[in-house]
């Protein structure tokens, strides 16, 4: 069932008054906009959920990376989400897990859903590529690169003449 | 300006027959579901542009993975494009980029973004994390894991240094 253009303008409103708290750093404006607060990392398999959860989440974030902006790229309303585009930016200057910060700038292309039931926001699911922002941050090569297949090569031995023995029996 | 049920109706269809025919590996059918056959891979930065690349793109991954299937999750309709949330599952079995074989399977969510003008299917723009799979191919391990932490430690020596001393220093 298709939804109105009326709703789909609520929602397209709503998210961007969601990115703006984010990046005004004005969590709790950002965390009214849910009617139930959710964060799915599709490739982390990490999910935040209710207000405690999501409430760090940010805090950490904004901890690793104080000055993250998110860019607006394209909105796609759909029946039951809103599907965007967007480039986030940051610069680590903050621990990450563990990881001391590093002074580099990530920026990256992604998209998230926004999942509605009628006009309630109820989730947020992201897809992105870990491997970009950690490259840019200089923790992770590129294993296609010179550079990269040396290290992958170094630190993965077993792995890597496996294969070659595999590739040299046909097996 | 949502698409009428007609619409949405067609390009269902032929999405659903773009990812069939890649299951089915016959390729050709694929590539005729493309007005213009266009993919844009986000994470890696890569675009294929014409019948030439696009048949390029599949060879490579057809010999790198030669059993890869999608499995649809998900289809949104929105007002250009149709976005499908699906999980990419195969084994390496061939060379990708350089990289030996090295048998491992892999399993990846996707979101692949169909984009239309009308009917027809001008690109396929994809989002996903290179780490779930370099990761699954046993070739990259995640940073933030303790022994992901380690390698990072050991193979980025002079980055981490620096950025103890900026934590030290607060500078």
């Amino acid at each position: 069932m298709a939804i109105s253009d009326t709703v789909a303008a609520r929602r397209e409103e709503l998210v961007r008054r969601h990115v703006d708290a984010e990046n005004a750093a004005d969590y709790e404006t950002a965390l009214a906009t849910f009617q139930h607060p959710r964060y799915e990392y599709v490739a982390t398999d990490e999910v935040y959920d209710g207000a405690e959860e999501v409430m760090a989440h940010w805090r950490e974030l904004d901890r690793a990376f104080p000055d993250q902006e998110i860019e607006i790229v394209a909105l796609h309303s759909a029946d039951d989400a809103v599907l965007m585009e967007a480039i986030a930016r940051g610069t680590q200057t903050g621990p990450l897990r563990g990881l001391p910060p590093t002074g580099r700038r990530f920026e990256q292309q992604f998209l998230a859903i926004f999942v509605f039931e009628g006009d309630a926001l109820v989730s947020e699911r992201v897809y992105y590529d870990t491997a970009t922002v950690l490259q840019q941050l200089g923790i992770a090569r590129d294993p296609a690169t010179v550079t990269g297949r040396l290290e992958t090569a170094a630190s993965h031995p077993l792995t890597i003449s496996r294969a070659v023995i595999r590739r040299v029996t046909g097996r | 300006m949502a698409p009428d049920p007609l619409l949405r109706k067609k390009r269902e269809e032929l999405v659903r027959e773009h990812m069939d025919s890649e299951n089915r590996h016959e390729f050709d059918a694929t590539l005729e579901t493309f007005e213009h056959p266009r993919y844009e891979l986000i994470a890696t930065g890569d675009v294929y542009d014409g019948t030439e690349e696009v048949e390029g793109y599949f060879e490579e991954s057809r010999r790198a993975f030669p059993d890869q299937r999608n499995e649809l999750l998900a289809l949104h309709h929105a007002d250009d494009a149709v976005l499908v949330e699906a999980v990419i599952r195969g084994t390496h079995k061939g060379p990708l980029r350089g990289l030996p074989p090295t048998g491992n399977q892999y399993e990846l969510p996707i979101l692949a973004m169909f984009m239309f003008d009308g009917e027809k299917l001008t690109c396929e723009r994809i989002y996903f994390d290179q780490t779930t799979v370099l990761r699954q191919l046993g070739i990259a391990r995640d940073p933030l894991s303790v022994t992901g932490r380690l390698q990072t430690v050991i193979g980025h020596p002079f980055k981490i240094w620096r950025g103890i001393v900026r934590q030290l220093t607060g500078r």
